[in-house]
């Protein structure tokens, strides 16, 4: 289904329109789908940089389903997530990494 | 057959996160005599190898600064390790240091040489190869929002990446929102309602596997 199905369905009933406005509504729908079935599965490869504890997420990751590290066979292999990372971390100085830990 | 499962970078890895970034740590292990001490985690502080490679092109001086030019982003940052191979006069033991000095760009960025008298040089392959990073070192699968739409001709499935079963839940979600800019509540619950009803009835599963039912207890 295009976008302009579901703009002439919806102007059959409600009447004409804004563009602009039904883009916005159907984008709305989207992302209310995303955010409630969580469907939508993408993966993003990063660098793994020395002494950096933080990396940046973008807008899009709505939820993170697991983190891999590609290991000496160049083959990727899942990590735990840590649990209480507040009492198992060294804490963040100026000796250890480039990132301050907030 | 796998080999070196558990060399770096296999140690022991861990993350976890906040809402705008993730933590990558990894697991800190000592030896003390005979004794092996697995202490917190910390960050990332293991050997490199040596996957991170950009292509040098040309190489300028200005006295005892090297400016090397890349062909594509070099992605460096100031306090980064490199080595560099490839140049004539400008490899990494002609460095008074291994440290990125300036990033002047993103093709750019600037050394300091042992030496000043080095003529520039051009149309180079040479290789700058990060000893500070591991390219594509991590791997994040994630639930991901939807691509905005911005054209009446996007298809939501091809162009938004919304499976075409959920495409008519688009609809009755933006028939509850104009019936609510109308004022007609009731209709908008209606339709709202078809919305959440679709949402949670589609299926998830698309990988085969069954899924459990709990049989009723007498």
């Amino acid at each position: 289904m295009t976008v302009q199905d579901i703009i002439e369905q919806a102007e059959r009933v409600m009447g004409r329109q804004p563009e602009s406005y039904m883009f916005r509504l159907i984008n709305d729908a989207l992302n209310e789908i995303a955010a409630k079935r969580q469907h939508n599965i993408k993966h993003s490869l990063g660098d793994l940089v020395q002494k950096q504890r933080w990396y940046n997420l973008t807008d899009e990751m709505v939820d993170i389903v697991k983190v891999e590290i590609k290991d000496s066979d160049g083959r990727y292999v899942r990590i735990p997530k840590l649990v209480d990372p507040h009492t198992l971390l060294k804490e963040d100085d100026v000796t250890t990494t480039h990132d301050s830990l907030i | 057959m796998a080999t070196n499962k558990r060399n770096y970078p296999n140690d022991y890895f861990a993350w976890y996160n906040d809402d705008s970034r993730l933590a990558i740590v990894e697991k800190v292990i000592s030896t003390e005599g005979e004794n092996t001490h697995y202490d917190a985690y910390d960050s990332f502080q293991s050997s490199v190898d040596d996957s991170y490679t950009r292509t040098v092109t040309a190489v300028s001086r200005s006295e005892q600064i090297g400016s090397y030019t890349t062909s594509t982003a070099h992605g460096l940052v100031v306090g980064e390790e490199v080595s560099i191979s490839g140049t004539t006069n400008f490899n990494t033991s002609d460095l008074a240091s291994n440290i990125v000095l300036n990033v002047i760009d993103t093709t750019t960025f600037q050394m300091t040489l042992d030496g000043s008298s080095a003529s520039n040089e051009s149309g180079l392959t040479a290789t700058v190869t990060s000893k500070d990073r591991i390219a594509n070192g991590y791997r994040i699968s994630y639930h991901s929002k939807y691509t905005d739409v911005t054209s009446q001709a996007n298809d939501l499935y091809t162009d938004a990446g919304l499976d075409s079963g959920m495409h008519q839940y688009v609809l009755c979600y933006v028939k509850a929102r104009l019936l609510e800019d109308m004022g007609d509540l009731e209709k908008a619950q209606y339709f709202r309602q078809m919305f959440e009803m679709g949402m949670n009835k589609y299926p998830m599963r698309k990988s085969g596997v069954r899924g459990l039912t709990v049989p009723k207890l007498p």
